[in-house]
């Protein structure tokens, strides 16, 4: 009995390296040791996996002030991996759907204007462009000239830059331009995929009657761009599909559906502003 | 014989106290590098950016005072990018900055974020051609109509331009994070280190990595001049691409990961990983193409009375730095500094502890350390912007700080203590009082001149110490010079040095 006690004694910190360690209070705030539940639930799609050794873990907090819990590199390595490809999938869908569901909640207690649009700022924005204050230079970054005299940036000729601004931003905000913004519920009828998750079950509950679904919540989604998996995009064009209350898609829904395919998805659309809510 | 640490004075601190108070997050130093002589000092920070510094030409009328660093060129090295398989962000924070040698008029740098090397050239630009028949001045195109004659354009000095170019691009080579990369001797290969794995690249090629194969027959390698084209040994192209990889078969087994790596300073066959149990190998490239099975082993046996619960945490090595003379290498852990001599794998040398007492959340910052020119004086950073450095000759070790607020410019640095629980004496500093967001983890040491660069969160200090003596090359120590000649400076106060 002695002995079993002082082999437990021993091994608490060996056995930490296996992330089995129960957390206690005394233990410092290593992420995950305690429980296998995924890391970033209730985060959105701030997936952003820093090098150093500080995981983000709250969402809802602008990411100006995340709660940051440090762990080691070895116990990060060691979550990434463990968990298979599959089961990976299933936690980000899992993820996903969350924090859509929590900004739904959130954008419905909070709103008090109609036009959600109003709401231009959404604190989950990741945004890409460097904070600084130099010029960001173009994509794909080349020659920067430099003028150690005057300390500002110049083009290649040697004469100071000419006040077009930068093409970067042009490209920038085009990115937010994504199709999922104009994608409404009502002309896309249920769509099913092969092989996809327990998530078909996900209740109507969640969207019904939610014409304002695409509020600015869903404008984060296009800042990633192209970068979206096509699954994420269908599933959500899956869940759009079965809310079947919303107004201008209880008659052409089942019509639709078949022929949808066949024009661009954007032109079938009005914009989410145009329609009134219920 | 005389030391200068602690007489320091400060002569420039860059970074705005507006953006320090606003805390920007972009301009976060997270790596600070000279070059090999010394003159440029690069600084890489949160947002991609490399700031690089120039030494100012020494004043002929004020010879104690070595030339001021002002910016010389400032450039987007990384930008952040999204990895679509996996759905993560790349961080554009660059991890390390490390120097080429200079070979003509063009300096080359290597600065890695976490997947990506890229070799800069940094050229100066001083004329530019004017006068040019299709086009204005400003680039826009003249309209062919209007050109009547025909001139030869010429080349008219301007003011001097920096420019910075990409030269090579070394991507999708690891899988995790690049901690640490590290120029070769021979000036040709580098080596780029991950959590899980080593690569070692040819700086020509960027489309793979290489192992390392030494010519069959040959006993040893020859060693071979910088600058001189042909490697020492054959590059061969192995089915795995890095040549150190511990990643196990089933990842539960991983138990530790690689933390640093580091090239020997003149034996391009040897270099060294340390790891986050605290130990370090040291791997031959003759003795084997794929460098899994070390050739040292360096690890000190853990002492059970003060083992804890963080004891494994705080045994990670951050940082590991050979001596310039290459016969000893140093490694920082969190409450240590140790000094080992290559020839001795059972325990190191010399152990500057640092100090006893850890916050919880802290201890998982990397402070990096950095030995001075002539290997006699080592320095590291520590909490609420102290940074520390340990003579080995005379036994000594100093505190300092660096802040706006506890210095003014050339006054000299006042050394500062802290004292754990207990009596706390005038002017010391309790260690509960420290300040554990204000760390300096990035410090470097000039390689031949008593200049050390210290970067706090978002601030650079640079100091240079009173002395003037003479460069410190190899084993030459400092000379001091006679009091008079340094002008309004005060007399040296030798009690500066106590502890």
């Amino acid at each position: 009995m002695t002995q079993e006690k002082m082999e437990l004694d021993l091994s608490i910190p060996v056995s930490m390296s296996d992330g089995n360690l129960r957390r206690s209070s005394s233990a410092p705030m290593i992420n995950g040791l305690s429980d296998n539940t995924p890391v970033f639930e209730g985060e959105t799609l701030r997936s952003r996996r820093n090098s150093t050794t500080v995981v983000t873990r709250h969402s809802l907090i602008p990411p100006s002030s995340p709660i940051r819990v440090p762990s080691s590199r070895l116990h990060q390595i060691k979550q990434e991996e463990g968990v298979d490809v599959m089961n990976r999938e299933t936690a980000r869908e899992r993820e996903v759907q969350a924090a859509m569901q929590m900004s739904q909640s959130w954008e419905e207690s909070l709103s008090l204007s109609d036009n959600d649009l109003d709401k231009s700022v959404s604190p989950k924005r990741i945004d890409f462009v460097p904070v600084s204050p130099a010029p960001s230079p173009t994509r794909g970054i080349g020659k920067q000239c430099f003028s150690p005299s005057l300390q500002i940036f110049v083009s290649s000729n040697g004469l100071p830059p000419s006040p077009v601004p930068s093409p970067t931003r042009r490209f920038a905000t085009r990115r937010s331009q994504s199709p999922i913004n104009c994608i409404r519920p009502s002309a896309l009828g249920p769509l099913k995929r092969k092989g996809e998750m327990e998530t078909e079950s996900q209740p109507k509950r969640l969207f019904q009657g939610t014409s304002t679904m695409l509020t600015p919540d869903m404008s984060h989604l296009p800042d990633l761009g192209s970068c979206l998996s096509s699954r994420l995009l269908d599933g959500s064009l899956r869940r759009l599909g079965s809310s079947s209350d919303s107004p201008a898609s209880s008659s052409s829904s089942s019509s639709s559906s078949s022929s949808s395919s066949s024009q661009c998805p954007c032109s079938s659309f009005s914009p989410v502003h145009n329609l009134s809510p219920k | 014989m005389c030391e200068s640490q602690g007489r320091f004075l400060k002569q420039i601190r860059f970074g705005d106290s507006s953006y320090s108070e606003r805390r920007c997050v972009a301009d976060i130093i997270s790596t600070v590098e000279f070059n090999h002589s010394g003159e440029l000092l690069a600084t890489g920070d949160k947002g991609g950016r490399v700031v690089i510094f120039q030494q100012e030409p020494e004043n002929k009328s004020q010879p104690q005072c070595r030339g001021e660093y002002n910016v010389y060129s400032t450039f987007q090295s990384h930008e952040p990018e999204f990895d679509y398989l996996k759905s993560l962000e790349i961080e554009e924070k660059i991890n390390k900055i490390r120097w080429l040698p200079q070979k003509n008029a063009a300096q080359f740098l290597l600065s890695t974020n976490d997947k990506t090397i890229k070799l800069w050239k940094i050229s100066e630009r001083d004329k530019r051609p004017e006068g040019y028949n299709l086009k204005e001045e400003d680039g826009r195109y003249r309209d062919p109509t209007t050109v009547t004659t025909l001139r030869v354009p010429v080349f008219r000095p301007m003011d001097l331009m920096v420019e910075a170019s990409p030269r090579r691009v070394f991507a999708n080579a690891h899988t995790y994070h690049i901690n640490s990369i590290s120029v070769n001797s021979d000036y040709e290969t580098y080596l780029s280190a991950d959590d899980l794995r080593v690569n070692l690249w040819h700086l020509e090629i960027t489309d793979r990595s290489f192992s390392i194969r030494a010519r069959p027959g040959a006993v040893q390698l020859r060693g071979f001049k910088p600058g001189a084209l042909k490697p020492s040994c054959d590059l061969q192209r192995l089915p795995r691409k890095d040549i150190v990889d511990i990643k196990p078969a089933n990842m539960e087994e991983l138990t530790e990961v690689i933390t640093a790596a580091e090239f020997h300073p003149n034996q391009c066959n040897t270099f060294v990983y340390s790891s986050s149990k605290g130990t370090i190998r040291l791997c031959d490239m003759r003795a084997s193409a794929l460098c899994d099975k070390h050739s040292k082993l360096f690890e000190e046996p853990e002492d059970p009375s003060n083992r804890s619960f963080f004891s494994e945490i705080i045994s990670s090595i951050s940082d590991v730095k050979f001596s310039h003379n290459g016969r000893y290498m140093m490694t920082r852990d969190y409450l240590s500094v140790k000094i080992w001599d290559l020839n001795m794998e059972s325990r190191p040398v010399e152990t500057y502890q640092l100090c006893s007492l850890y916050e919880n959340d802290c201890i998982f910052d990397k402070f990096e350390c950095c030995w001075n020119g002539n290997d006699s004086v080592v320095m590291t950073g520590s909490y609420n912007n102290f940074f520390r450095m340990f003579d080995r000759g005379q036994k000594k070790d100093v505190t300092l700080e660096a802040s706006r607020e506890s210095s003014k410019p050339r006054a000299v640095l006042k050394p500062r203590k802290v004292c754990g629980g207990g009596k706390r004496k005038k002017d010391e500093i309790s260690v509960d009082s420290l300040d554990f967001n204000k760390k300096i983890l990035h410090t470097a040491w000039h390689p031949q001149e008593n200049i050390i660069a210290v970067a706090t969160t978002n601030n650079l200090y640079i100091f240079q110490d009173k002395l003037n003596g003479p460069p410190v090359r190899g084993g030459g120590g400092l000379i001091k010079t006679n009091p008079g000649e340094r002008g309004d400076t005060t007399e040296c106060p030798l009690s500066v040095l106590s502890v």
